[in-house]
Formats: C-alpha cells, sequence, structure tokens
C-alpha cells in the first residue's frame, strides 16, 4: 500500500506539472505568484421536477449534493481568472398524490474563463466578473412505475454564460465576502426522447433524441448567494443555490427546480510557477 | 452602490424562486377523468381497431364524473375502470392504492389448456425440477426430452442458465418449451430465449409507435431483429412450443417470433395477444393509467394483437395427463 501510495503521489505531482504550493522549499527558478481558491461544498434543499416523458405530474422531493469549485489566476493577463466545478448529487421525488416515486442522480461538471473588473471598478474589495463556460448538466431519471418507460435523463452540453459580484470587508472578528453568481444557458445540444419511445428503443436509437439547444427552447439559470468567513487561509461558506432549467422538444416539456442551502470550506493558494527559459 | 447591488441580487434571488405550476387538469372528478379520457385519445394505439367511438364514450362517461363527489375516490375508479374496459384491452390498467383494474374478455371462453397439477406431477417437471433463473427444467419421456417451463418473462436469466440447461438436454431427442398462461414480461428475456433458436439474424416482426395525438398518426415500421448474439449458445434439435390463451404480451411476442425459427413448431391453443407494447402515464391525482401504445406486427406486416394461431391446435381435455406435452413427446419422438 505505502510503494501504490508513492505512485500516487507522484502522479499528483506529475498532474500539478510545474505548480508548487507557496512554502515549500525555495528554488532558485523565478518565481509568479497565481492565486488559486478551491471550495468544497455540500448542499441540501428541495427539488421540483416535470418531465413529460415520464409523467405529466409536478414532482416534488429533496435533493442532497456535494460539489468542488475552483478558480485561478491566469498567469499573464491577471484580470481574467479560469473556474471550474464538479457536482453530484442525488434526489428524491414524489408526486402530488404521494403514489409515485422518481429517484434522480445528476452530475455537473464545467469549465469557464472569467474577466476580473476589479481593477477598473478600483472598489477595494469590490470584484465584478463576466465570461464564457462551457457545462455539462445529466441528471437520470428513474420512475419505477412506468411500464416500458422508467427511466429519462436531462442532459445537456452547453455553452453558458456566467457572471457575478463579490464584496469583501472587514468585520470586528473577521473578514467576509459576499458574493453572487448568476450562470444562464446559451447554445448547446441536449438530449430529448419522443413520448412514444420506450427504453427498448431509446436503447437502440439513442442518437435520435439528440436536440439543438437555444434560449429559444431552453432556459436554464443557476446562482447563488453566499458569505464566505474567514478563517486564516480557510474560509467557511454558507448559502443559499437556486437552479431553475427548463426545456420543450418534441412536444414534450421539462422543468427542473432546486433550491439548497449549502455550506463548504475554501481554501485559499498562492501558488507559485517557476517561469523556465528554454 | 455596493449596497444596491446586494439588494438587486436578494431580489433577484427571490423572485426566481416563486413559479407557476403547470398543472393541465385539476385534481377533481371531472378533471381526473378528462385527463384519462385524453390519454387513450392521444396515446392509445388502437383507438381506430377496437371499433369503439371515443367521443361516443365520453359524452357516456362526463356526465357520471361530473355527478361524482371529490372524496369519492372509489366511485371515481369504479367509473374510469368501466370506461376503460370498453377497449377490450389486456394492457389497459388503471393503478391505485387501492385497487388495479383489468378486463378479462379477452381469455374469456377460450379453453384453459392448462393445469398447473399436471404439469407439476411425476410425469413431467415433477416436484424435483431444476431451475436457472427463471428457468424451470426437467428430463421427461425417459430422458429423451427436455422440457422447460417458463412462466414469465419477467424472470430474467442468463447465458450461463441458459447454457447449464441445454448442456444437461444434451442427449435429448428435443426440447419442449412450455409458455402456456405466462403473461409476458420483459422484452429483453423475450428476445433472449428466442435467439437460443436462430443461427441467422432473422428479421421477425416490425413495431411503430404513435408520433402525434391523432388517431392515425404512426411511425414508419422499424424492424424487431432476432440477433443471434443475444444468446451464444444455440439449440438446433426440434422444438417444441406450448401456448394458450393466457399466452400474452412478451409471451405473445416470442411465439410469434418462434415461427420464423428453423425448427421449431407451436402447438396449443391460440395466444391471447397484447400485440401493443404497453406504456404508463399519470392521472392528477397520482394514479397510473396502462395502455398499449407501440403497435408490433409479424415478419409479414400483420397485426399479433389479436393472438398468435399454433401450428397445431390441441386442447387439454385429460384429467390425468397433459394433452398437449404428450402430443409433443410423440411428435419429437416420431421424428
Amino acid at each position: 500500500m505505502i510503494q501504490y501510495g508513492k505512485y500516487i503521489l507522484t502522479i499528483i505531482a506529475i498532474g500539478l506539472g510545474i505548480f508548487t504550493i507557496q512554502g515549500k522549499e525555495p528554488c532558485s527558478m523565478p518565481y509568479v505568484e497565481i492565486e488559486h481558491e478551491n471550495i468544497l461544498k455540500v448542499r441540501y434543499g428541495g427539488i421540483w421536477q416535470n418531465d413529460e416523458y415520464l409523467s405529466p405530474l409536478l414532482y416534488s422531493g429533496q435533493t442532497i449534493g456535494i460539489e468542488n469549485e475552483w478558480w485561478q489566476r491566469f498567469t499573464k493577463h491577471t484580470d481574467w481568472s479560469h473556474v471550474g466545478k464538479l457536482a453530484v448529487s442525488g434526489s428524491m421525488l414524489l408526486n402530488p398524490g404521494y403514489t409515485n416515486l422518481t429517484y434522480g442522480m445528476g452530475l455537473q461538471a464545467g469549465w469557464g474563463a472569467q474577466y476580473n473588473f476589479s481593477r477598473l471598478l478600483g472598489v477595494k474589495g469590490l470584484n465584478i466578473y463576466l465570461g464564457p463556460y462551457a457545462d455539462i448538466d445529466l441528471m437520470g431519471k428513474l420512475h419505477g412505475a412506468n411500464v416500458n418507460k422508467p427511466y429519462s435523463m436531462d442532459l445537456g452540453i452547453e455553452a453558458k454564460a456566467h457572471a457575478g459580484i463579490e464584496y469583501c470587508f472587514q468585520g470586528k472578528k473577521s473578514s467576509y465576502r459576499l458574493r453572487y453568481s448568476v450562470m444562464t444557458s446559451v447554445v448547446g445540444v441536449m438530449f430529448v426522447p419522443e413520448y412514444w419511445q420506450s427504453y427498448y428503443e431509446l436503447s437502440q436509437q439513442a442518437a435520435d433524441g439528440i436536440c439543438f439547444s437555444s434560449v429559444h427552447n431552453k432556459q436554464s439559470v443557476r446562482q447563488e448567494l453566499s458569505i464566505d468567513l474567514q478563517f486564516k487561509r480557510s474560509a467557511w461558506r454558507i448559502g443559499v443555490q437556486h437552479e431553475y432549467l427548463q426545456y420543450e422538444a418534441n412536444h414534450l416539456h421539462f422543468s427542473r427546480e432546486q433550491v439548497s442551502l449549502i455550506i463548504g470550506t475554501s481554501w485559499y493558494y498562492e501558488l507559485k510557477m517557476k517561469t523556465y527559459k528554454w | 452602490m455596493v449596497k444596491r447591488l446586494i439588494y438587486l441580487s436578494v431580489i433577484s434571488l427571490c423572485c426566481a424562486c416563486t413559479r407557476e405550476l403547470d398543472v393541465s387538469y385539476p385534481n377533481t372528478p371531472m378533471g381526473n377523468f378528462e385527463a384519462l379520457w385524453n390519454i387513450i385519445d392521444t396515446k392509445y394505439c388502437f383507438v381506430e381497431e377496437k371499433g369503439v367511438d371515443w367521443n361516443n364514450i365520453h359524452e357516456e362517461y362526463r356526465n357520471k364524473a361530473d355527478t361524482l363527489q371529490n372524496d369519492d375516490e372509489r366511485g371515481l375508479f369504479k367509473l374510469l375502470a368501466s370506461m376503460l374496459d370498453s377497449l377490450q384491452d389486456g394492457h389497459v390498467n388503471l393503478y391505485s392504492s387501492f385497487d388495479v383494474s383489468r378486463n378479462q374478455t379477452w381469455y374469456e371462453g377460450y379453453p384453459a389448456n392448462f393445469n398447473s397439477q399436471l404439469l407439476y406431477s411425476e410425469a413431467y417437471l415433477s416436484k424435483n425440477y431444476m431451475q436457472a433463473g427463471g428457468l424451470q427444467y426437467q428430463k421427461i419421456a425417459n430422458g429423451q426430452i427436455g422440457l422447460i417451463r417458463y412462466s414469465s418473462f419477467s424472470d430474467s436469466f442468463t447465458a450461463m442458465n441458459m447454457l447449464y440447461v441445454l448442456q444437461y438436454f444434451s442427449k435429448c431427442k428435443g426440447l419442449v418449451i412450455d409458455v402456456r398462461s405466462n403473461g409476458g414480461g420483459s422484452m429483453e428475456n423475450a428476445y433472449k430465449l428466442a435467439s437460443t433458436f436462430f443461427t441467422e439474424n432473422t428479421t421477425v416482426g416490425y413495431w411503430q409507435h404513435k408520433t402525434g395525438p391523432e388517431h392515425n398518426a404512426f411511425s414508419a415500421l422499424r424492424e424487431m431483429r432476432i440477433d443471434t448474439l443475444d444468446m451464444p449458445c444455440k439449440w438446433l434439435r426440434p422444438t417444441i412450443i406450448l401456448c394458450n390463451r393466457t399466452s400474452y404480451s412478451a409471451t405473445n411476442f416470442f411465439v410469434n417470433a418462434m415461427r420464423y425459427a428453423d425448427n421449431a413448431l407451436i402447438i396449443g391453443g391460440r395466444t391471447g395477444g397484447g400485440g401493443g407494447m404497453p406504456l404508463s402515464y399519470e392521472l392528477p391525482n397520482g394514479w397510473l393509467v396502462r395502455f398499449s401504445s407501440i403497435k408490433m406486427y409479424d415478419a409479414e406486416k400483420q397485426s399479433i394483437e389479436s393472438g398468435i394461431a399454433p401450428h397445431k391446435e390441441i386442447t387439454l381435455v385429460s384429467e390425468d395427463k397433459d394433452d398437449i406435452i404428450e402430443y409433443a413427446i410423440k411428435t419429437i419422438l416420431d421424428d
């Protein structure tokens, strides 16, 4: 096991590439400082879902998830930073009559870049950012009572726009960061089955369900309001997250809405990159 | 400036959380009646074939639904079940928390052609039968013939299960597969079982699903093909399939597919049909309705909704022996 541990550490080291965390042993190479923040958070809340492929009814229930989010400034163009996210979630929903149940399993992953207006704004602690984002959103659904078509999913691969505003300020005992971010769909592809397709057919002809999506047939907004409480180099984050998604295709309407409380912790690093000369 | 932006963000978040619920029909007796009538009108695939004037049904039952009290769940269930019963389709059911409606006219008046006491007697499966997955099996006729009883296509089996069964029957002259009173289940199991008897990929039928709310809006026919790779082990000796009127749905499809196998004979009674693959949908009160939605045809593009006629019709009349199994034994041994 120890031997495997060495290999894992080697892989991590290679994965990190030329990055080293500040405070490691000094190196004769010159460094450039890079800001990096990693946020790990759990969320719990309510979910409402309408999937006309499975049922005409609005299902409601609970959702729980864990997600990891990070951002890092670009080394040369320091007004720009790039962000990434990986989130998994599970949900359980009931119909209004509490007679049928749907289970959901979600995966969201994305990467984007953002321009930070903090330098232009010139207000201490204030930053507004805006940028493009590429995202994959998968929510597999199981409706066990349905005959011959118990499965459905929200699946979209999209280009999105995201923006946010954050304000850092000093309190009596700690420093705080208030943050609001919002992300919305622009264009992409999504999977939408036809109502009459059984899962036998879907498994054989899944490609038939792939549709173009843009704001005309798909609208989504994902927003988060949070406050970070600074504690040395880590911070605790609490907030509320809201997601609304709706789309229509093949005469079917789909919607999903989630409102969750989030709690997480973030680590802030100042990475140093070796500037090799070739 | 900063405060204003923060207020704006909070207001925006709160506004986005409130939304209108999109419910087409209210959860009242009339709302549930209209929802059910509409589901059948727009999604059921046999409205025309059943010869039922669905608009007349609406008029007939609408007034009755109007008189029901909101809390009269059993009264509503009885009314809706009665409306569905007019379709005389075994694949049409209404599921509530207290009852399931079903139509039985499709097999009433037909001979049962099945007696489980006889099947599990010493002469046939006996009490010591073996079971591999959903397949019960035993050697009969002094070990000369293999007998497989498959009572539900909902009970799965693997290629390994089938391999062990066929190895056990390796010295038998033929095989009898009893799917009498098998009410169906998974089509995947039906494909898998049929594949055991095919050495070439074979088109055994077609299907088409609805494409819109109109009664005659259907997709183009698509092939239903037995893929030999679904079951790696093969049985090429004589095979006899036993079926009766309550061989239904996926079993109906299996029997249809076996008509195109190289060395298979179908005996017993006409199958029950159920050639419309069912889907389901919910009413506003959460009850589930199951209905035929995908039409299935044989390789000659004839509907299999009304059942498959056997190659040889045999009726079970004896009380001490299974006439249909006896005929199968005689046919294989005389071959």
